[in-house]
């Protein structure tokens, strides 16, 4: 026993000796390294491609839309490329994974700090962008806010912070004229999942209802995320007599919402938001369930005039896959980059974010979504709404509720 | 007034999932003071289990016919479940027992069992939703505006047959008799010749096979599931034992209904924010005041 102890001790002493000695190599591998490493890129900014960070969801939940603003923005790396690249240099795409998570964003913009990336084409989920944007601020990047809405963003003061998709509760107010104008819907009650977002498009709603006298908004209620039954809601919701509700939750919530309200038997008109425009919204909501809910969202690419071309060279370039309502923004996020650079002849965000604040209607950016051109907190001037309607399981583009 | 039934039907249909997935807790509490976090994920992988089954069966209703579908649909994840049960208590618990492990370790055990159980649910199944095939025509009867779907009556029969069932097989069975007799003393039973061992595994194995039943029912219920659902329907069914008296076992029952109704009330006369809050708020006034929970003179008896 005592002497297994003393091999023991004998061991772990020439154990410390190899592990100093092992520490002392790596530092001088380090030293060593360190004077190489500076030396390329000090000379070298002509060459070397200019990096653009492209961060989104692309596993998780939202790894579907994830992926198809991924294709849109390396769709528009691809067509700078092959025109020459911007001054002479080519574009990269940099991909990182955020799973709409505040976390992994965080990782993933550090990543991107390390790596030189140079501007963002990225986000889908303003929880997401939220925790990124101290690190963009920090290091300065141009950021070009692909699908994350949230007010809080423009509202940071991040001078060079552009959207390409409306921000806050537009949506909201343009869903409560919708049902004044369009549905005559007199009475409704409104639901959210206190989530940044989805609280400000209710926020909207409310705004705009009161502002337009109608339609009365008769009772506000929240749900928790991960919560699935909803039938105590939905007895409430009968209660009220409610014409409408205008429900803002992520499709795992919304399914079973308007599922529990068809097997209660209420069948009011339902209205909700882009996250619903996902097959998954159907297949929990059941078919028979989801008949007729509406969906009020930013046009997808199919319903853009401005989108044809795009369309066409997106289901070119990823044969199977479909732009859906994310592809042409985060297409045209990558352009505006290209663009702005290419314009003030320089790859300097100070200079290209102030060549973009300084755009009018008069001579806007034409891109796949639009005339892109900002306010001065750099959210986007002009954008548009579409609505959709569920039928037979498919989502369909309703020509009778277009309004401008 | 209807809708005042609406809303009882509401909380008894969401309260009777609660006290079935509360027996599991309260029993294996009541027999080795051990709250089993493990429960909630064993649900969980019933529900996928009855999903998996009806995908593959689905489509042979018209051969096989309603009933032997349905009870291959509950015998499956059932016996799938009491084999987690019983692997859970053979393999971790019982070693933890026999070393006279404190109240501690087994508790981290079963954390780090309800963590194998979903990570490896969400490898098989996936992190997205998964949705149940459909496979029963809803019919509904209606009084003025409330509605039950026969959905709901399944339900509510289905959770209280099985509370029946083990009613009357802990009370007038021999075995039920050994099970009291080792929750009230583990030595005593010993001497008078129980297998202690045996009857606390057969615990765990009819706790978790109560709990597949739950996880099929709430899967057909609500059509959708997930990785991650057993850890707020744990969390709630725990509740509910400990409403009701922990180690009671007619005290979970009471105690599920009882939470399905303040949740259903709750979210329907003050606010659906405030449902979990009044639900725990009510849970802490009974243990504040009742530190047994409502029914629990049997558990000051063991202590």
């Amino acid at each position: 026993m005592s002497e297994d102890k003393g091999g023991g001790k004998v061991r772990k002493s020439t154990n410390r000796i190899i592990v100093s000695g092992r520490a002392l190599l790596i530092v001088l591998c380090c030293a060593l390294l360190a004077v190489p490493a500076g030396a390329p890129s000090a000379n070298a900014a002509s060459g070397p491609p200019i990096k653009i960070g492209v961060s989104l969801p692309l596993t998780g939940d939202n790894a579907a839309t994830g992926q198809k603003a991924l294709n849109g923005a390396r769709l528009a790396v691809n067509q700078v490329n092959a025109k020459g690249g911007i001054l002479g240099r080519q574009m990269q795409v940099v991909e990182g994974d955020d799973q709409c998570d505040p976390k992994q964003s965080s990782n993933v913009a550090q990543k991107f700090a390390s790596e030189r990336v140079i501007a963002l084409a990225s986000h889908y989920c303003s929880g997401a962008a939220l925790a990124a944007l101290p690190i963009i601020r920090e290091s300065q990047m141009l950021y070009i806010d692909i699908a994350a809405v949230s007010s809080k963003l423009p509202a940071a003061g991040y001078d060079r912070y552009f959207t390409v998709m409306y921000n806050g509760g537009q949506p909201g107010q343009f869903t409560a004229r919708l049902m004044k104008e369009k549905l005559g819907v007199k009475t409704v009650v409104v639901l959210d999942d206190k989530t940044p977002a989805n609280t400000e498009f209710v926020d909207g709603f409310v705004a705009t209802a009161q502002a337009q006298g109608g339609p009365q908004v008769i009772f506000r209620d929240h749900i928790a995320q991960g919560d699935k039954d909803f039938s105590a809601f939905v007895t409430k919701l009968k209660g009220s007599n409610a014409h409408a509700i205008y429900a803002v939750c992520y499709y795992p919530e919304c399914g079973l919402l308007i599922r529990q309200m068809r097997e209660q038997n209420l069948k009011i008109v339902f209205a909700g938001t882009d996250s619903l425009l996902d097959p998954a919204y159907v297949k929990i909501a059941g078919e028979d369930s989801a008949e007729g809910s509406l969906i009020i969202t930013q046009p997808g690419a199919d319903e853009l005039p401005t989108a044809k071309q795009f369309v066409a060279d997106y289901k070119k370039s990823f044969p199977g896959s479909e732009p859906g309502n994310v592809g042409a923004y985060s297409y045209d996020a990558v352009w505006v980059i290209a663009k702005a650079y290419t314009a003030v002849g320089k790859v300097d965000n100070g200079a290209a974010a102030k060549w973009l604040h300084g755009l009018t209607r008069a001579d806007a950016i034409q891109g796949a979504t639009g005339k892109l051109f900002w306010q001065p907190n750099g959210t986007i001037t002009e954008f548009f709404f579409s609505t959709y309607r569920v039928h037979n399981g498919d989502f369909q583009f309703a020509k009778d509720l277009v309004m401008k | 007034m209807d809708l005042v039934l609406q809303q009882t039907i509401n909380g008894v249909t969401i309260g009777a999932i609660y006290a079935l997935v509360a027996l599991g807790y309260t029993m294996v509490y009541g027999i080795i003071r051990l709250i089993n976090f493990a429960h909630g994920a064993v649900f969980m992988w019933g529900a996928y289990a009855g999903m998996f089954i009806l995908t593959m069966l689905g489509g042979s209703k018209s051969v096989i016919g309603l009933a032997p579908l349905l009870i291959l649909l509950f015998i499956g994840p059932m016996m799938l479940c009491a084999i987690f049960g019983f692997a859970m208590d053979r393999i971790v618990y019982i070693r933890l027992r026999h070393r006279g492990a404190g109240a501690l370790v087994p508790l981290i055990a079963a954390l780090g069992i309800s963590l194998v159980l979903e990570i490896s649910a969400m490898l098989t199944w996936g992190k997205e939703f998964r949705v149940y095939p459909k496979f029963l025509q809803l019919s509904y009867f209606t009084w003025g505006r409330a509605v039950l779907s026969n959905m709901q009556i399944i339900l509510i029969v289905v959770c209280l047959v099985m509370m029946v069932c083990l009613h009357l097989f802990v009370t007038y069975t021999r075995t039920g008799k050994a099970m009291r007799a080792t929750s009230l003393d583990h030595d005593a039973a010993r001497l008078v010749g129980v297998d202690v061992d045996r009857i606390i595994t057969l615990t765990f194995v009819i706790g978790s096979a109560l709990a597949a039943v739950a996880g099929v029912l709430v899967g057909m219920y609500y059509g959708s599931v997930n990785f991650r659902m057993g850890y707020v329907a744990g969390l709630k069914a725990f509740s509910a034992a400990v409403l009701g008296g922990v180690g009671n076992i007619p005290g979970a029952m009471i105690g599920g209904f009882i939470l399905g109704l303040i949740e259903a009330f709750g979210a329907g006369y003050i606010g659906g924010e405030w449902k979990d809050l009044i639900a725990f708020v009510i849970l802490i006034g009974v243990i504040v005041f009742k530190p047994t929970g409502l029914l629990g003179e049997r558990v000051a008896e063991r202590a």
